[in-house]
């Protein structure tokens, strides 16, 4: 319990539903996860696996049709559900700070960069307009972006992908918030960027003690920042441990799926032999009987496909959300 | 920026010639000009000698020459029906029409924008309804009509406003009700529009995620990228009420360049009618080259490159 | 996120055919119905009206002028809508009416299209100089006043039915060719014109055959509304006693000859009004529905 009190997020049984035309969307289902103050969690899976929409309802920013259910959803010791409107922009952008996948489109093309990043600190830190330019060309710096003066007075459509997305890493960070969540910050950037990115945030999260919620699908990325793993498939997490744990131990198929695709990564992978996963993630719509992996699983034997599908146990350093009939019970339990 | 004025200002210009051209041709085909000027019970001697005096047999490219060239110096020639110059005429009606064009622009922002972002605010509400039939029957009433049936209510049968005339500022405010529902539509439906598309980009998700207040995301953020085109087409809008201008003139008995138009057409009286159809396409031309330099104006991504 | 809300297989639009989901989508659109229903009511007016109007439109009986329509006092069911300044019932009066509107539309319509269509067509499909020439009209075009022009060349042509027609006609073409010049462009270099081309087809067979099927639906919006567009100002026209002539009922000339009574008799200006308000609406209707539901992603 006293690891539980320092845990900087904590999230129980989160469930986000989406109404569309043709049933309802479960776009993340049961997901339970904490994150330790200054530490990394990263959240890997694929396109459609539901990570984004989880990011999205951290900070309650999910579209108005969606429906967020949990037991618990604390930030910063703060208790997230039953917050009004106003309650949560008070801590979007204060405490909890989101950085976007898409650069190009994520600033608004019609201010300059200086008027948007001051406006954080007008609100936020109640500065006034020249103390919030100051600050600005500070951060601006901080990110390594230099004649900071010149490129305040700029508009977006100036500026590369690369150095937006460190616009908008030091627009996010002016107001120190002390949780980061990062939906696929690099994911859109070329390679040589993505790296130069990359180790902006991480540098910044280390020197400034950050929480940061990070969400690719890149494993590549996880290895380098993460410390912690969740992988997520068709909205839950099938795996969740440290870093060190679910890479060099990867236990759910899944996981093991997804290292095999990665050339020179795992030691269990055959020599010369890069996997894929064949099949698609299925349709979020609807219930999924049994588990959701089922049909793309090497391992899979016909108890898989029944009931409501496996539930999250502990195995060695993480939790595994699979039958796993390969493994004996001796070093299995369940969660209290 | 300047090269871009430059050759909008250089196509508007060509854009002039072409349509004085064809309005000049058009009218001279439509009728013989001395028949016109003589009227009904002229004998042909008279035709004749009219024909002569105001140099009607000549070859109709010369006379455009002559007439063109003159009236960029804004020279229009004598109206045969008033008997004084043109250009005396139309400066004098001029600011009638500008008043009232100038009110119902503002009076159809005033409206048509509000309206839109509401809608799009609140999507699939009353007030998105009431907002999208404002929309359809302004677009399908007919303005001659509605200008009656304002007239029917509020100068009958209410007694509030003046039936007609131009003497006070009242007696615009019928006219000015009338011309302004027809832009309206087009203003609200494109507030409505660009305020649903920007409200779902990304810089909207931004603007939320840094924790601005609802004000400042709706009118800082997504309504000065969505009133772009709002302004482009009420420049557009500011044309086409001049157009309107001629039957709402008509039906208020306001003396402005529409009514102008409609007794100088009514009398045959072709230099008139020349010349306040020139000076309506000249502002149609202006106000679209306007619209196109506003656009760009408001516009970031070309203004600044 | 749109990876996710498309689910394949589980959509029950997957198992109807184009058509059917186009029909559905129509009946679905309360636009659609109203405008079918009102224009419905009108067309039925003017062809019924040699059959259901109770009295020649043009006969005058002096004795009978000017009487309220039947639900007022002093009315009679003899005349419904009442009688004119001249003693005509005005209900035959409007039924006729709404064929000289409903032929001018239409007539107008195909002839502007005419003319568009074919402008369009010729631009998007050669592009370049010939396309920067017909865009130049069209800028032209969309500088005249249109109202002004139509009005000064009918009032010196002198005014009747066939040259409203023809003069809107030439009037109202542009939005034909925008349209069907920017889809034409958007579809010339799809695979199955690239094929048609190098099966050897000659461009005017490519152009009938090819494209134009695929561009029938937008035309057909456009057309609606060019119709909406020359009914009113036919209606503004001859209000002005420029357009069509008296003793023609014409709603405009029935409105402007009621406005001489607007202080005492204002049903003379209201009831050919709501017919044309109806009318137009009617069309408006129906074009930006179909609008709506031919657009490849309809709106919900």
């Amino acid at each position: 319990m006293g690891m539980q009190s320092q845990s900087f997020v904590r999230v129980r049984n989160l469930s986000i539903d989406i109404p569309v035309t043709n049933g309802i969307l479960h776009a993340v289902r049961d997901v339970s996860f904490e994150i330790p103050k200054g530490k990394t969690l990263c959240v890997v899976g694929e396109s459609g696996s539901g990570k984004s929409m989880l990011a999205l309802g951290l900070i309650g920013l999910l579209p108005h049709r969606a429906t967020c259910v949990s037991t618990e959803l604390s930030i910063g010791g703060v208790e997230m559900r039953g917050l009004s409107g106003a309650e949560l922009s008070q801590l979007r952008g204060r405490r909890i700070a989101m950085i976007f996948q898409e650069p190009m489109t994520s600033l608004n093309p019609c201010y300059t960069i200086g008027d948007q990043m001051t406006e954080m600190a007008v609100r936020h830190m109640k500065m006034r307009l020249s103390e919030a330019r100051d600050c600005a060309r500070q951060w601006l710096e901080k990110v390594g972006i230099p004649a900071s003066s010149e490129r305040l007075r700029q508009y977006p459509h100036q500026l590369s992908g690369g150095l937006r997305q460190r616009v908008m890493i030091a627009m996010m960070l002016m107001c120190e918030p002390e949780l980061i969540i990062a939906d696929e910050p690099t994911t859109a950037l070329d390679v040589t960027i993505q790296a130069q990115v990359l180790h902006v945030l991480a540098s910044l999260q280390r020197e400034l003690g950050l929480t940061m919620l990070f969400i690719t699908h890149d494993l590549g990325v996880v290895s380098r920042i993460a410390d912690q793993i969740a992988v997520m498939y068709a909205g839950s997490f099938v795996e969740l441990g440290t870093a060190q744990a679910v890479l060099d131990t990867p236990t759910h198929p899944y996981t093991q799926g997804l290292l095999a695709c990665i050339p020179g990564f795992t030691s269990k992978q055959e020599k010369g032999a890069l996997g894929t996963i064949p099949g698609a993630v299925p349709s979020l719509v609807g219930n999924i009987s049994g588990c959701a992996f089922f049909n793309r699983c090497p391992e899979a034997v016909p108890a898989c496909a029944e009931g409501e599908g496996p539930i999250a146990r502990r195995v060695g350093q993480q939790w595994v959300r699979c039958l796993m009939p390969s493994l004996s019970d001796a070093n299995v339990e369940t969660p209290v | 920026m300047l090269i871009y004025l430059l050759r909008r200002f250089g196509l508007a210009c060509w854009v002039a010639l072409c349509v004085s051209i064809l309005t000049f041709a058009l009218l001279h085909f439509s009728i013989d000009p001395a028949i016109a000027m003589a009227g009904e019970d002229a004998t042909s001697e008279d035709i004749e000698l009219i024909r002569i005096a105001y140099g009607y047999d000549r070859p109709v490219w010369i006379q455009f020459g002559e007439w063109f060239l003159r009236a960029i110096q804004g020279d229009f020639g004598v109206s045969p029906y008033f008997g004084l110059p043109v250009q005396d005429l139309i400066l004098d009606r001029m600011p009638v029409t500008f008043t009232l064009g100038a009110l119902s622009i503002v009076f159809a922002l005033g409206f048509g924008i509000p309206l839109g972002v509401l809608a799009a605010i609140y999507p699939n509400t009353w007030i998105d309804r009431v907002s999208l039939s404002v929309g359809v029957f302004g677009q399908a009433i007919p303005n001659f009509w509605f200008s009656l049936l304002l007239m029917i209510i509020f100068a009958v049968q209410l007694q509030w406003l003046p039936v007609s005339g131009s003497d006070s500022i009242w007696s615009y405010v019928l006219p000015t009700i009338v011309l302004g529902t027809n832009a309206i539509p087009p203003i609200m439906r494109l507030t409505r529009t660009g305020m649903l598309d920007t409200l779902s980009a990304d810089y909207i998700r931004t603007a939320w995620a840094k924790g601005l207040p609802p004000h400042i995301v709706f009118f800082k953020h997504a309504l000065r990228n969505a009133i772009i085109p709002v302004v482009a087409v009420a420049s557009i809008q500011a044309a086409h009420l001049l157009g309107g201008s001629i039957v709402v003139e008509s039906v208020f008995a306001l003396h402005g360049l529409g009514m102008l138009a409609y007794e100088s057409i009514l009398r045959s009286d072709i230099p008139t009618m020349q010349a306040v159809i020139l000076i309506f396409s000249a502002f149609f031309i202006g106000f679209s080259a306007l619209s196109d330099v506003l656009n760009a104006y408001f516009d970031p991504r070309i203004r600044v490159q | 996120m749109a990876e996710i809300l498309q689910s394949p297989g589980e959509n029950p639009a997957d198992e109807l055919t184009p058509g059917q989901v186009l029909r559905q989508r129509i009946l679905n659109h309360q636009g659609i119905i109203l405008g079918c229903l009102l224009l419905l009511i009108i067309i039925l007016m003017a062809l019924l009206a040699p059959v259901l109007a109770p009295h020649d439109p043009y006969q005058q009986v002096l004795l009978n002028r000017l009487k309220p329509p039947a639900w007022m006092t002093g009315g009679s069911w003899t005349y419904p809508l009442g009688t004119d300044h001249l003693g005509r019932d005005y209900l035959s009066r409007l039924m006729y009416g709404a064929q000289i509107s409903l032929l001018i539309g239409v007539a107008t319509a195909v002839i502007s299209g005419v003319i568009g269509v074919g402008l369009g067509l010729i631009a998007g499909y050669f592009g370049g100089r010939v396309d920067q020439l017909v865009m130049f009209l069209v800028t032209v075009k969309l500088s005249v006043p249109t109202i002004l022009v139509a009005l000064a060349v009918v009032q010196l042509v002198g005014g009747s039915l066939q040259v409203v027609i023809l003069v809107l006609g030439l009037l109202l073409w542009h939005q034909f060719t925008i349209v069907t010049r920017s889809v034409t462009l958007q579809i010339r270099d799809m695979d199955y014109v690239t094929s048609a081309k190098t099966l050897g087809l000659s461009t005017s067979r490519i152009l009938f055959t090819e494209i134009l099927p695929n561009i029938a639906n937008q035309i057909i919006v456009v057309l609606t509304l060019t119709m909406a567009s020359a009914i009113v100002i036919e209606a503004a026209l001859s209000f002005l006693g420029v357009g069509v002539q008296p003793p023609l009922p014409s709603w405009g000339i029935m409105i402007s000859e009621g406005k001489e009574h607007i202080f005492f008799r204002p049903w003379l200006v209201i009831i050919p009004g709501v017919a044309l308000l109806a009318l137009v609406l009617g069309i408006n209707l129906l074009g930006d529905g179909l609008r709506d539901v031919t657009v490849p992603q309809g709106r919900s």
